[in-house]
C-alpha cells in the first residue's frame, strides 16, 4: 500500500475486553481521578436487566453512583443532553458511563461537552474539530457490537426544534474507556446480530476504500473483517456462543476506530438516506447496500477490495482465487454472507424486502447525494449513480 | 545554571508573500461564485437546496485572510467581502495552517482532498457541507482548465462545451472585476 501524503489517527481508548470485564469499572474510575458517575442508558437496556450487571460491578467498591438515568430516547436529542448536563452538574458528577448503544453513547459524548466547556446548550458546539479538550473522563459499556461509536470521534445529535441531524466532531469525544463485556451482548436477538454486525463490517469496509484511508485505520479495520468473517454466521445461528459474541464486540470497536480516523462511504449515504426515507434501521441498510456499494467503487479501488478477500473469507479460499478475481470475489462472500444472514436470521437482503417502495428510490437517491458520508467516497456519488445503487439494492 | 537572558522569545515567522496570494484567492473565488450563481444551472441548483440566508465563511486560522458568501432570496449568492463577522456566519470554514490554504486556493489540493488530510475544521451546521463543496468543485472548474480542475474533483461535471466558454469568459472579464 502506498502511504497517504497526510494522515493522523488518533485512538486513545483502554480496551477493557472479557467474559466479565465490566467487572473492572470502578477501578478505572479510580485510575481515571474520579469518584462520582452519572450513569446513562435506554429503556431497553434497563428492561433487559443488563444495567444489573453495571450496578453489581460497583458492589463493595466505595463509588458513589451520582445518578442513573435510563430513558435516552432511540435517537439523540439536544433536549435530553442538555438535561442531563443539568443532571450532571446538581447532582455533582465528575464522570460519565454510557451503557447502550450509538444513541446512548452519542447523547453521553453531548453531555460531556456541556459539563466540560460550559454552557446549557450543546447546539453551539457543532462542528468538525473545533471542540478544545480535554473533557471528563467517559466510559462506554456498548450493548450492541455494530455502531462502534465507543472508539469514534463523532456523535450525532438531532434537534427537535428543527429536524437538522448536527454533527459534532472532535478527538475530545473519544471516550477514556471501552468495555467489552460478554454480558452485555448474550440478549441480543438473532436479526438484531446480523444486522449489527453487517454495520460493523461496513464501517471496516468502507474505510479501507474512503480517501481518508491509511495504514493504521486498514490494519485496525482487516483485523475487524477477520473477525467479523470467521464469527457473525456462528453468533447469529447461536447467540450464546460467548467467545464469538466477545469476537464481534472487538470487531465493532476495531471497525469503529478504522472508520473514525478515515471515514465511510457510499454505502453510507445510501443507507442515511434510506434510514429517513423509508425508516429502515441502519444495520439492515448496511447489509443491503454493501455490495453495491464495493461495486460502485470497484473501478476506483480494485487492489483494496481484492485486499478484504482474506480478512473476510479466510487463506484457502483467497489463495484459491487467481488474483485478478479477488476483487469481484470479496463482493461474491459479502453476497453469500447476506444470503447465509438471510437464512439464519431472516435479516432483508433487499429493500423490496425491507419494506421499501419503488417510488420511495428516487427520493432516497436524492438525500443521498447530499450526505456526509459521500464526501470520502472514492468516486463522485451523483444522482444517477445514487438512483442505480437504489435499483440495484431494491431487488 | 542557564539564564533565560541569553534565550529570547522567538514571534512567530511572517509569510507575506503566501498570505497575499491567499487574499487574492479568496477574493477570485468569491467574486466568481457570485457571478457563476447568476447563470451557472448546476451551482444555481446546488444553491436552490441551501437553507434561506444560509452565509457561508473560510478563513484563514488564526487571523488571516477570509471570504463569506451569503444566499440572496432571489437564489443567487452574493460575496460578502473579506472582513465578514465569523460570529454571523452559519458556518465557517477554517484552513488550519497557511500552507494548506495556499495548495488548496493555488488549485494544488482538492477540497475533499484537503478535508481528507485534515487541512480544515468547521464550526456550525455541517449538513449542506457535501452540496457547498460541489458547487466550489464546479466554480473551480470554470475559474482552471480541466487539465487543472480535473485533479480538483473526482469527476468533472458535465458542462457543455460552448456554456463553459462563454461563461468562463463573462466569470473572467466581469465576474471577478465587477461582481456581475
Amino acid at each position: 500500500m502506498m502511504l497517504p501524503p497526510y494522515y493522523e489517527f488518533a485512538f486513545p481508548v483502554k480496551i477493557i475486553s472479557g467474559h466479565t470485564a465490566l467487572n473492572n469499572l470502578p477501578v478505572e474510575l479510580r485510575l481515571a481521578n474520579v469518584e462520582r458517575p452519572l450513569i446513562i442508558t435506554d429503556p431497553g437496556v434497563a428492561r433487559a436487566g443488563l444495567i444489573t450487571v453495571v450496578l453489581d460491578a460497583f458492589a463493595e467498591s466505595g463509588i458513589t453512583i451520582g445518578a442513573l438515568y435510563d430513558q435516552v430516547p432511540p435517537e439523540s436529542s439536544t433536549l435530553v443532553v442538555n438535561e442531563l448536563a443539568g443532571l450532571y452538574r446538581e447532582k455533582a458528577c465528575d464522570c460519565l458511563v454510557a451503557v447502550g448503544g450509538g444513541s446512548v453513547i452519542d447523547t453521553a459524548k453531548g453531555i460531556n461537552i456541556l459539563v466540560s466547556q460550559g454552557g446549557d446548550d450543546v447546539r453551539h458546539y457543532r462542528g468538525a474539530e473545533v471542540l478544545p479538550g480535554p473533557l471528563r473522563p467517559m466510559f462506554v459499556a456498548p450493548t450492541t457490537s455494530g455502531t462502534g461509536s465507543e472508539a469514534t470521534n463523532s456523535a450525532v445529535i438531532a434537534d427537535p426544534e428543527t429536524g437538522v441531524k448536527m454533527l459534532f466532531v472532535s478527538e475530545n469525544l473519544i471516550p477514556r474507556a471501552a468495555i467489552l463485556d460478554t454480558r452485555m451482548t448474550l440478549t441480543l436477538p438473532p436479526k438484531l446480530t446480523a444486522a449489527t454486525g453487517m454495520d460493523a463490517l461496513t464501517h471496516a469496509m468502507e474505510a479501507c476504500l474512503s480517501i481518508q484511508k491509511n495504514p493504521v485505520s486498514d490494519a485496525f479495520a482487516q483485523q475487524a473483517i477477520r473477525l467479523i468473517g470467521a464469527n457473525l454466521r456462528v453468533v447469529t445461528a447461536n447467540p450464546q456462543e460467548k467467545n464469538g459474541r466477545l469476537a464481534l464486540a472487538n470487531a465493532s470497536l476495531l471497525a469503529g476506530a478504522a472508520f473514525s480516523n478515515s471515514m465511510v462511504g457510499c454505502v453510507h449515504s445510501m443507507g442515511h438516506a434510506t434510514g429517513a426515507v423509508a425508516h429502515v434501521p441502519h444495520g439492515i441498510a448496511m447489509n443491503i447496500f454493501l455490495p453495491f456499494g464495493l461495486a460502485f467503487n470497484l473501478p476506483k479501488r480494485e487492489a483494496e477490495i481484492a485486499e478484504l478477500l482474506l480478512p473476510l473469507a479466510g487463506a484457502e479460499i483467497y489463495a484459491a482465487t487467481p488474483a485478478a478475481q479477488r476483487a469481484q470475489k470479496t463482493i461474491d462472500e459479502v453476497h453469500r454472507l447476506k444470503q447465509d444472514l438471510y437464512e439464519i436470521s431472516g435479516l432483508p437482503r433487499t429493500l423490496k424486502e425491507a419494506g421499501v417502495s419503488a417510488d420511495q428510490l428516487e427520493h432516497i437517491a436524492k438525500l443521498a447525494i447530499n450526505d456526509g458520508s459521500a464526501m470520502m467516497n472514492p468516486t463522485e456519488l451523483g444522482l444517477e449513480d445514487a438512483l442505480k445503487l437504489a435499483r440495484e439494492a431494491f431487488g | 545554571m542557564i539564564s533565560a537572558k541569553i534565550y529570547p522569545d522567538l514571534p512567530p515567522r511572517q509569510k507575506p508573500l503566501q498570505k497575499a496570494v491567499i487574499a487574492a484567492a479568496m477574493f477570485v473565488v468569491g467574486r466568481a461564485f457570485q457571478s457563476l450563481s447568476h447563470s451557472e444551472p448546476l451551482i444555481r441548483h446546488e444553491v436552490s437546496g441551501w437553507p434561506k440566508g444560509l452565509t457561508l465563511m473560510m478563513k484563514l486560522q488564526p487571523n488571516g485572510s477570509s471570504v463569506a458568501l451569503q444566499k440572496q432570496p432571489d437564489g443567487t449568492v452574493k460575496y460578502m467581502g473579506a472582513h465578514f463577522d465569523e460570529n454571523k456566519a452559519d458556518v465557517v470554514i477554517y484552513f488550519k495552517t497557511i500552507e494548506a490554504a495556499f495548495k488548496m486556493f493555488t488549485a494544488q489540493t482538492g477540497i475533499d482532498v484537503a478535508y481528507a488530510q485534515h487541512c480544515m475544521c468547521a464550526r456550525g451546521d455541517l449538513s449542506n457541507t457535501v452540496s457547498v463543496v460541489r458547487a466550489l468543485g464546479i466554480t473551480e472548474c470554470y475559474l482552471f482548465p480541466s487539465i487543472i480542475s480535473k485533479h480538483l474533483v473526482k469527476r468533472l461535471p458535465a458542462i457543455p462545451f460552448w456554456r463553459k466558454q462563454g461563461l468562463r469568459l463573462k466569470t473572467y472579464l466581469l465576474g471577478i472585476p465587477f461582481g456581475i
